[in-house]
């Protein structure tokens, strides 16, 4: 008989081989990598629970054919604690398809202690389970944005990755750079000079907790953040090799006010991918230009990161409105998924695992 | 079981299984699995609707695919749960 137990660290070989031969993609992320993610964030601190663990499904000659990865987050709902899992890397071996391992495994992680499941990396399958399973789409967080500074820079950068050979993307530079200046030319549009006078210093884990809402947004639920863990996600998302370079900023005003703060990773395919940015009432254009102008000293070919709500304001015009991954949601408790499907949900892309190495 | 009542819960379990994921067997002693009418979606689906259909708790944690073998071995399984045909 087949089983579905709690992850175990001697599972995690298997788990790593199994993840890699599933997704069977040139860009798919080393072992090395993987395993020491894996065992990180899966079975380690701050984001594991025993009582929401990951999962495997195990065939009857004990092997794994199957794995669905757990990330617990403490949040706030209105006056009290709850846990947002969300799940991950869904995992299945070809050879067990017809067992449907996937979907067992989907639905006995729904049924957990958490108040709030959420994916926002899921394919049309897992959509399609998901809602067969009581789940919804919150479709706002559902569209990502993208705005291109380097476009042709941008569209071989994210080719090469696809391959694989992001490495490669170091001797193309310069043969984007004369097309990708024509292009600057005709796009005016980006100017962040106005921002010189403000200061930017390293977001800490303290600096995040005290200014996580500063936004005008009234929120019911949002991450109940401690110093301690926070440090230590910032770490595991920072030593990814996947993950490129990590840089998270707090923003102050030329007086030394909170103008606002941002997370974000300038991935190998030259995309600067934007986790988290939240800014003072009236001053979310200029975090934004904070936010462009990071960008561009770093280099990068585009700025892209999920939509909220107040981003429509702010974001350029040249931006595009992407629907390629689903956010998905569960809860026994309605109200909870109201707060998410009407945007009073403050998740970040710490709450997710858009960063864990693929 | 009375063979009546066990023959109409196969009845039963055939309907579920053609009305909410569209699979209709040629009998009850088809094998699914062999056909290829079972997959992740599919199961979900049906364990979604068996117990909304006959008031049962399916196990979460142990899995025996060949009680999903055929439209019998489903019967079989789910009387064993303590379903009765739904009247």
């Amino acid at each position: 008989m087949s089983r579905i137990r709690s992850l175990r660290q001697d599972d995690l070989s298997q788990v790593v081989a199994l993840y890699r031969s599933y997704l069977a993609v040139p860009n798919v992320a080393a072992v090395d990598e993987l395993r020491m993610a894996f065992e990180q964030v899966f079975l380690g601190q701050p984001l594991s629970d025993p009582s929401i663990p990951s999962l495997v499904f195990e065939g009857s000659d004990g092997e794994i054919l199957g794995f669905i990865g757990s990330l617990v987050h403490r949040m706030r709902f209105e006056q009290r604690s709850v846990r947002l899992a969300c799940s991950s890397s869904l995992v299945v071996s070809p050879k067990a398809r017809q067992f449907g391992p996937g979907g067992l495994l989907m639905r006995k992680y729904l049924s957990g202690p958490q108040d709030l499941t959420m994916t926002d990396t899921a394919g049309p399958a897992t959509e399609r389970m998901w809602k067969s399973l009581g789940g919804s789409m919150y479709h706002l967080g559902s569209v990502s944005w993208l705005h291109l500074l380097q476009p042709v820079r941008a569209a071989v950068g994210l080719k090469l990755w696809h391959l694989g050979r992001q490495q490669r993307l170091r001797l193309v530079r310069p043969l984007c750079r004369p097309l990708d200046a024509v292009y600057s030319r005709f796009s005016k549009t980006d100017g962040t000079g106005d921002v010189d006078e403000h200061t930017e210093e390293q977001l800490s884990p303290q600096l995040l907790i005290d200014h996580l809402r500063l936004g005008p947004q009234q929120f019911d639920l949002w991450p109940d953040h401690d110093a301690e863990s926070l440090g230590l996600l910032f770490d595991q998302i920072g030593r990814s090799r996947s993950n490129g370079q990590f840089v998270k900023k707090f923003v102050r005003d030329a007086r030394g006010k909170p103008l606002g703060w941002y997370i974000a990773s300038l991935l190998p395919s030259d995309i600067y991918r934007v986790l988290g940015l939240a800014a003072t009432p009236g001053k979310e254009e200029l975090l934004f230009r904070h936010v462009l102008r990071s960008a561009k000293d770093l280099n990068a070919a585009a700025v892209a990161g999920r939509l909220e709500p107040w981003l429509f304001e702010v974001l350029p015009r040249r931006t595009m409105m992407l629907s390629r991954v689903r956010f998905l949601i569960h809860s026994r408790d309605e109200a909870i998924c109201d707060a998410v499907r009407s945007s009073k949900a403050l998740l970040t892309g710490l709450e997710s695992d858009v960063w864990l190495p693929r | 079981m009375h063979t009546d009542v066990h023959h109409e819960l196969r009845d039963q379990v055939a309907a579920v299984m053609s009305d909410r994921a569209g699979i209709d067997v040629p009998d009850a002693e088809a094998d699914l699995l062999d056909a290829g009418l079972i997959d992740s979606m599919a199961l979900v689906t049906l364990i979604v609707a068996f117990e909304d259909t006959f008031a049962v708790q399916l196990p979460l944690d142990d899995f025996d695919i060949d009680r999903f073998r055929s439209v019998a071995s489903i019967a079989d399984f789910l009387a064993s749960l303590g379903a009765e045909p739904v009247r």
